[in-house]
């Protein structure tokens, strides 16, 4: 039986109208007319005489063949022969199907039921099933009942989950491992692009036969599929201190824009709604406006249906993330002037968040809890003031160590000597770097001034015009001159002799360790009352990235998994769940809402492989390459070229007439 | 069709069926124009040629009286006269020459040739010295005026040579003609006259002396003006490789037009010159054009 590869390649054959059109055109001109003389003769128009029947039919017919020829070629017509039925053995089919949730879409899962059902009536065939994607693959082994396939199909659905096309191969191997005679897969899905892209196999090598059949297509678009609208984001943001921003963006995945309606539920109640209009393959933004605490969760809906419902919703947690936190290391002696920077110190870092969605909180319980605790922290900054040797007593230090590699965040300021300091931090692996003196400004008019920040860098890019003014006029009236050593150390601020300011490592882990070479006090520096002081205390310590971070709002596909061990958290459906402290929103993979799919002779290309057959499948190879598709572009290419050769004779005249008479040109 | 001939032997399609053009000439000379020319000039001269009957009003010196003493009767004795009037034929063979249209029996060479051929046997029997000049700018063919049944052959197997092709006559093969074309000679040139009418006076200005006399034949097919009939064709020049492709309808009328005037300006320009000019068909009789040559002689002996 012949098929196409390219069917809709045969429209090209409406080219046939052009040679009929020619020939019905008819147009009468000569080769060569020999004259004695051109003086008296001029150019003229050539009439043109329309026919009512065409002329010259055997060069019509040649021209339509060829035609024709070419319409075939461009459809690649392939000889796909019937497969051989063994007489001796029992044919065995296994039926793989596809339960990714794009099968709940476009009747492809009707259409599952009433084909296997067609399938399962075929006499002298063993069965055997196999399910892919939709959680874990189900199998049943060749020769299970076929009543007992019947009811396991008619109560199964697609799931949440894509699956790997590709983990099916070795399976569909292993359950014709004790079987002969003829071997076929019923691959029936709806081969959507994003399931079967990059799947490969060459089951032929291996006698196995592949027929599919695809499911939820429609004809006319046989690439892609109409009528499918998608929540594909959802994000809650905080708006002031006492109300919420639901933003979600709502895909058309038709070419053709529509006008749909997006709801907003919470507390199992409609609470907005909003009429949108998609335009045609694009999205569209809505938003939903609540006040903050009255609901914990909320879910954007689309109100009209479509031909794949299961991406229609998306949900949302309402509650803010818990806010950050921070504490103080102070000397064990500690001075007027550590309890007035730590409230210097303090104030800056809670206004670096916005005092709502991302708040940032002093939690002094935590300065003793970072000191003993073996496990994560919830705090994210340390700050270790008038820093000398008493760091380096008891654990401390190991605790520093412990929660700069957990990715947290510790800032230093120097104490009463420099020396001794210099000394823990070395010992102590923390920092290294040499203290070399102790720099005042003998003149409180002469400050020492920050220099210029280096080009490139990222505190360049956040102080530009008056903000770096402002950066510039800073007042350093006393420091400790010191020289970096350890390799890694960056020095994102200097005075003008170029003397660092400040010292910065940063931990694989994410955690930063900042060294302070002067104290954040009056009699040390104006900085802290400076507008500049917070930008640059947030960029120092890199929370303009972890202040976008919320480590506990977590959000997962269908099918990814969280933690480990006993803590193991898997994404078993589209919702909203709780884990310890983290608020998990689990989402449907964006791909099972895309409408593109795969044709039976794209896909075949990939399933069926290229790859040659081994000596010992030899027996094997001989039996199935009947089954195998043979390409007819060779013999259609050789007729497109005789038919080529016919009408360039039959369009040249007759020698006889070239010399000097008339000839029907069309 | 101009005819002279209720003869339809004298019709170009069958006269060209003859290969021999000495056959030919005698057919069409002795068949067409029987009785209207005088084959030998009588007159005098030193060779006597005749008797005949005494025509009252004859010079009376011309009775030969020793006849009438024998037998009493007046008879006048004829002497040949003694002529040195020449025939040269121009005849063109140039490519143009050769064409023959879808309705005409022969090429406008193959006519041009068998009316050259007819005037020698006429100046042949008449006893004129004949000259040939002809062919084309690649292959000229020179053969000086003289007489003679030997040279009246040898004019005729040269006839018979000359194919149709190349070019016109070079102005060397001119400057060669016009040096030897001798004293009291008549002139025919036979051509189609299509090309290089500008020449023409200088070509021909020998004419304008009292010695010569010339007459002008255009030799054309009836196609060339009327153009053969056709929705389109692309014309290929003869003599050239110009082409144009043209639809013969929409523009013969154009082109008869274009022709009758360049007949009139070649017929104006032989007058100038002292030159009868006669455009004929190839399908034209024969007897028609002899009749204009002879008719030429009468008037001026």
């Amino acid at each position: 039986m012949i098929e196409f590869g390219q069917p809709l390649a045969l429209w090209t054959a409406l080219a046939l109208g052009l040679p009929i059109l020619a020939h019905m055109a008819y147009r009468q001109i000569t080769d060569k007319k020999r004259f004695p003389t051109l003086r008296f003769l001029r150019v003229s128009s050539i009439p043109r005489t329309g026919r009512r029947r065409p002329s010259d039919w055997v060069l019509l017919l040649v021209r339509c063949a060829l035609f024709s020829l070419i319409a075939l070629l461009l459809a690649d017509p392939y000889f796909k022969s019937a497969s051989m039925v063994s007489p001796s053995t029992e044919k065995s089919c296994l039926i793989v199907l596809d339960r990714s949730p794009s099968m709940s879409g476009w009747g492809g899962w009707e259409e599952v039921r009433s084909k296997i059902v067609e399938e399962l009536q075929v006499p002298s065939t063993q069965f055997g099933l196999l399910t892919f994607g939709g959680g874990e693959m189900i199998e049943y082994s060749m020769g299970t009942p076929v009543e007992q396939l019947l009811a396991l199909v008619q109560s199964m659905r697609p799931g949440f989950d894509a699956g790997n096309g590709q983990s099916l191969f070795s399976k569909i191997t292993d359950l014709f491992a004790t079987k002969d005679g003829e071997k076929e897969v019923l691959l029936i899905s709806d081969f959507q692009e994003s399931d079967w892209q990059g799947v490969y196999s060459d089951l032929a090598a291996k006698g196995i036969a592949v027929r599919m059949i695809p499911v939820g297509h429609d004809a006319q678009t046989p690439h892609s599929r109409l009528g499918n609208r998608a929540v594909v984001e959802a994000k809650v943001v905080p708006v002031g201190a006492d109300k919420l921003r639901i933003w979600a963006v709502v895909r058309n995945w038709d070419s053709k824009p529509v006008e749909t309606q997006v709801s907003l539920y919470a507390g199992a109640a409609l609470k907005k709604m909003e009429t949108v209009r998609l335009p045609s393959l694009g999205t569209a933004q809505v938003q939903f406006v609540l006040p903050v605490g009255d609901y914990a969760k909320a879910t954007v809906q689309l109100e009209e249906s479509d031909n794949l419902a299961i991406d229609n919703n998306r949900s949302v947690w309402l509650t803010p993330p818990p806010a950050k936190k921070f504490c103080f290391w102070l000397p064990p002696d500690s001075k007027d002037e550590d309890f007035q920077e730590m409230t210097y110190l303090g104030t800056a870092l809670e206004s670096a968040g916005d005092g709502g969605w991302d708040r940032w909180e002093v939690d002094a319980a935590l300065a003793a809890e970072v000191r003993v605790s073996a496990e994560p922290t919830k705090l994210s900054l340390l700050a270790i003031l008038g820093c000398s040797d008493w760091v380096t007593e008891g654990t401390q230090i190991e605790a520093v160590h412990r929660f700069l590699d957990k990715g947290g965040t510790v800032l230093l300021t120097p104490g009463e000597s420099p020396v001794r300091m210099n000394q823990a931090l070395r010992d102590s692996a923390l920092l290294d770097y040499t203290f070399v003196r102790f720099a005042r400004t003998p003149f409180r008019m002469a400050p020492f001034r920050i220099d210029t920040l280096p080009e490139g860098g990222r505190l360049n890019e956040v102080f530009s015009g008056d903000s770096s003014r402002d950066l510039y006029l800073s007042q350093i009236r006393k420091f400790f001159v010191i020289k970096e050593l350890e390799a890694g150390l960056t020095v994102p601020l200097r005075d003008r002799e170029g003397h660092p300011l400040v010292l910065c490592k940063e931990y694989p882990s994410g955690g930063r360790l900042v060294l302070f070479s002067f104290r954040l006090l009056p009699d040390w520096t104006d900085l802290p009352v400076r507008n500049s002081f917070l930008p640059l205390l947030v960029e120092l310590g890199g929370f303009g990235q972890s202040l976008e971070m919320d480590t506990n709002r977590v959000r997962l596909e269908v099918g990814d998994v969280l933690g480990e061990g006993d803590d193991l958290f898997v994404a078993q459906e589209p919702g909203l769940s709780k884990k310890g402290s983290q608020w998990v929103e689990v989402v449907l993979p964006l791909a099972e809402s895309i409408p593109e799919v795969f044709t039976v002779p794209e896909i075949s290309e990939q399933i069926r492989g290229f790859s040659e057959t081994t000596s010992a499948d030899e027996d094997k190879a001989s039996f199935n390459a009947k089954d195998r598709d043979t390409s007819l572009w060779t013999w259609i290419a050789g007729a497109i070229f005789f038919f080529l050769l016919l009408e360039n004779i039959l369009a040249n005249p007759p020698l006889k007439h070239r010399e000097n008479d008339l000839f029907l040109h069309a | 069709m101009v005819s002279t001939s209720d003869s339809a032997l004298l019709d170009p399609s069958h006269l060209s069926r003859i290969k021999d053009l000495s056959l030919l000439a005698r057919v069409v000379v002795d068949g067409a124009i029987f009785g209207v020319h005088r084959s030998v000039r009588q007159g005098r001269g030193a060779e006597f040629f005749q008797y005949r009957s005494y025509e009252p009003g004859e010079d009376l010196k011309s009775i030969d009286w020793k006849i009438y003493a024998k037998r009493d009767e007046l008879v006048s004795k004829t002497y040949q006269e003694d002529t040195n009037f020449s025939v040269c034929i121009i005849l063109d063979s140039s490519a143009s020459m050769g064409y023959q249209g879808e309705q005409a029996g022969c090429s406008k060479f193959k006519y041009a040739q068998m009316l050259a051929a007819c005037l020698t046997y006429l100046a042949f029997r008449q006893g004129d010295k004949v000259g040939l000049v002809g062919g084309s700018k690649e292959n000229p063919v020179f053969l000086p005026v003289s007489s003679g049944r030997g040279h009246f052959h040898r004019l005729l197997a040269a006839m018979g040579r000359m194919q149709a092709g190349g070019t016109d006559l070079s102005a060397t093969a001119w400057e060669k003609i016009q040096a030897s074309i001798p004293k009291r000679c008549l002139v025919v040139y036979l051509s189609d006259f299509l090309e290089n009418e500008d020449l023409l006076p200088a070509r021909l200005g020998f004419a304008r002396s009292s010695s010569y006399e010339c007459l002008c034949v255009q030799v054309l097919d009836a196609e060339e003006s009327a153009l053969p009939q056709a929705e389109a064709l692309r014309f290929v020049e003869m003599e050239g490789s110009a082409e144009i492709s043209t639809s013969p309808k929409l523009i013969s009328e154009e082109v008869q037009k274009k022709i009758a005037d360049h007949q009139e300006k070649v017929s104006r320009l032989c007058r100038g010159n002292s030159v009868d000019f006669e455009s004929v068909l190839s399908s034209d009789d024969l007897g028609y054009v002899l009749h204009q040559f002879i008719g030429l002689r009468g008037r001026k002996k």
